[in-house]
């Protein structure tokens, strides 16, 4: 460890070893993630249940959407999940402050790309009135249900609204993060020892990106159009 | 203590190639879910199975994979492989429920004779909104 120039991680009193204090960590976040899939559990089912009643309403709503541009994003969002593994990467293999912030950086970056195409998105549904109980009106009128098109959008907002809630809670971590690497702070010094922060911030990003792999699908893919 | 952490972590360097190839593996999955979903229509069940199965198998890949859980302690596979079934379970019997109720599904054709039973009855649905030409009964308080 004499490499660290730095200095060692932390192996907090209340824990024997180093092994221990990360299979700690690592079982606390699983739990935590646990109870994430119950939480989004419950808005995916208020879905696949609203779906099967309005199949059309859906059909005609995801319409509306752009797939290409939910396939661009999903790509940049697989681009970020990569950065983050880099970061893990680096700080479970001593690679220093550095290479942690570099994967850190890029993971901000391209979540930054992710939540500002969600943004010209959510703005491009304002202004074609696609907003539920703001301006809704249904873009088709000759389907059954067709005024159950306002469920899907209602929906669409509440699951990609949770998701980028998410993302930006997460980036504001990272940020916490990199402070911490710039500050030099003693918990901020993550080697192959102790890198349970990071790992574990890990494993929440990869866990969002999980969440967005099934979004994708149930909400663009539905009324997907030929791109080419 | 230090001595056998050093040793430990000498002999166990990560390697990221594993994670390129599943990063590569995943653009692969995304781009064919998209191009599957934009083009084939093959129509109810299918478009949605095989939606289904390249989100499943692309969650497990980012799973075992970034998320590390293949080189987990067996602990945290059940504690991963336990939030995950808890959701199977949960859909398992929403989906029952869904195609079991003769007036709430687009699947009709599962369930002719229940339906027949049902429209025949004079109560039918339960609430008289049966005049949907597809059967479509949306009653709520279910």
């Amino acid at each position: 460890m004499s490499s660290q120039a730095v200095g060692k991680s932390k192996l907090y009193h209340h824990f024997e070893t180093y092994e221990q204090q990360k299979e700690s960590s690592f079982l606390g976040m699983w739990l935590f993630l646990c109870q994430e899939v119950m939480f989004f559990g419950g808005i995916f089912a208020a879905y696949v249940a609203y779906r099967t009643m309005y199949p059309e309403a859906f059909m005609a709503g995801s319409q509306e959407l752009n797939a290409t541009i939910g396939f661009v994003n999903t790509l940049v969002l697989l681009c970020s999940s990569f950065t983050m593994v880099y970061a893990v990467w680096a700080a479970q293999n001593s690679k220093g402050g550095g290479k942690i912030a570099l994967g850190l950086i890029g993971t901000i970056f391209f979540g930054g790309i992710f939540l500002g195409v969600k943004y010209i998105e959510y703005g491009s549904k304002f202004e074609h009135h696609l907003v539920p109980g703001y301006n809704f009106i249904a873009p088709v009128s000759d389907i059954p249900h067709a005024e159950s098109i306002e469920i899907f959008f209602a929906l669409y907002f509440a699951m990609t609204g949770l998701h980028a809630l998410h993302m930006v809670i997460g980036m504001a971590i990272m940020g916490w993060m990199l402070y911490g690497i710039y500050m030099k702070r003693k918990w901020a010094i993550w080697d192959r020892d102790n890198h349970n922060f990071v790992e574990g911030f890990g494993l929440y990003w990869h866990f969002v990106d999980i969440v967005w792999i099934f979004l994708f699908p149930f909400l663009y893919l539905l009324g997907a159009k030929p791109p080419f | 203590m230090s001595a056998n952490h050093d040793e430990h972590g000498e002999h166990h360097e990560h390697s990221l190639t594993p994670h390129i190839l599943n990063l590569l593996a995943l653009f692969g999955l995304t781009t064919l879910t998209w191009l599957s979903a934009a083009y084939l229509k093959l129509g109810e069940p299918w478009d949605n199975l095989i939606a289904l199965a390249i989100a499943l198998t692309k969650c497990s890949l980012v799973i075992l994979i970034f998320m590390h859980v293949k080189e987990s302690s067996r602990l945290i596979k059940v504690c991963a492989f336990g939030g995950f079934f808890w959701i199977f379970l949960f859909f398992a019997y929403l989906v029952g429920d869904i195609v079991t109720r003769p007036g709430h599904t687009t699947y009709e054709g599962w369930q002719p004779e229940v339906r027949k039973a049902v429209e025949a009855s004079p109560h039918g649905h339960g609430d008289g909104h049966g005049e949907d030409s597809h059967g479509d009964d949306h009653g709520d308080g279910h």
